[in-house]
């Protein structure tokens, strides 16, 4: 940074670097915009873009978010058709070890361990009936999660949790 | 482990956004910036800390943070082209009384502010008097009258 003179002022201005600052700091602002945009989207997290479903064999039917965020509320809503056995839900215990589970909306009558894989089992209802499942990601990147429901088949989502 | 990546990707990304908007943006505290600075705090608190509440935690981010600043300080110091990127140069706004109006608009500058700093800082009541604004590194314009030796 060399000191330059403007008539009796001396200073160590260097108008290159303002320049170069300028340019530097339009990109910023069209990045600071993208990533508004991109949130607003739901590229970021909750949004029109991360709200999604799948259907599954049977009526299954699960609506998720594809992009989630570590610590922050997110949930899987499943509609599962009616039947007369009790409906056992089961997903990998690696899953639920990576998430904390908030709450499940109707809460299970019984909860079980089958070898890698926690199932959750609910008094079945004769009509189709849904079943929430409230929880936060406590790591971050993308996750395969797959979700068996006894009698009607698997459903594989993926959904990626942002740091 | 994580705190402490929490709170130097925090730090870094304040350092980028705070260059990326201007050293005028928060430099006049007006009371909306003033709100505007705690909202950004508590954000960036929360971000931080997330749900670990604890003494060590605290100590940790503070450590981290008070250290990055060290860090960043010695950086400085040994190379005088980060300073450069990261603290700017001053820019001068007024050129031997001339106005130099594209700087003042590329760095939304205008007359009154000029003004005000020459009213505040040197007593002065006219555009005339001025001999020099530069806008220093730190955001402030300072003012010298025309006629000092």
């Amino acid at each position: 940074m060399g000191i330059e003179k403007h008539g009796r002022l001396e200073i160590d201005e260097n108008f290159q670097h303002h320049v170069r600052n300028w340019r530097i700091k339009r990109v910023g602002w069209a990045v600071m915009a993208l990533l508004i945009a991109a949130a607003l989207a739901g590229l970021l997290g909750p949004g029109p873009y991360s709200e999604t479903s799948a259907e599954g064999p049977s009526g299954l039917h699960i609506e998720y978010q594809r992009i989630a965020r570590y610590h922050a509320p997110a949930h899987f809503n499943l509609k599962v058709p009616g039947g007369k056995e009790d409906l056992e839900i089961s997903v990998a215990s690696k899953f639920v070890k990576e998430i904390a589970l908030e709450h499940i909306d109707p809460e299970p009558k019984e909860m079980r361990l089958n070898g890698d894989r926690h199932t959750w089992i609910f008094p079945r209802q004769e009509s189709s009936s849904e079943v929430m499942i409230h929880y936060r990601p406590e790591a971050f990147g993308k996750k395969q999660i797959r979700l068996e429901v006894k009698g009607a088949g698997t459903l594989e989502i993926q959904q990626f949790v942002m740091p | 482990m994580d705190s402490i990546l929490r709170g130097v990707a925090v730090y870094v990304f304040l350092l980028i956004i705070f260059r990326v908007a201007g050293k005028r943006t928060l430099s006049q505290t007006t009371t909306f910036d003033l709100v505007l600075l705690l909202i950004i705090s508590e954000t960036t608190q929360q971000a931080m800390v997330d749900d670990d509440h604890s003494l060590t935690n605290g100590i940790l981010l503070i450590t981290t943070l008070v250290g990055m600043t060290i860090l960043l300080s010695v950086l400085k110091q040994k190379f005088p082209k980060l300073d450069m990127a990261l603290e700017g140069t001053p820019l001068i706004l007024i050129d031997q009384g001339k106005l130099l109006r594209d700087r003042m608009d590329k760095c939304r500058v205008d007359e009154s502010e000029i003004l005000s700093a020459a009213r505040m800082t040197q007593g002065l009541v006219a555009m005339d008097q001025i001999q020099y604004a530069i806008l220093e590194r730190n955001g402030d314009i300072s003012i010298i009258p025309k006629g000092e030796k």
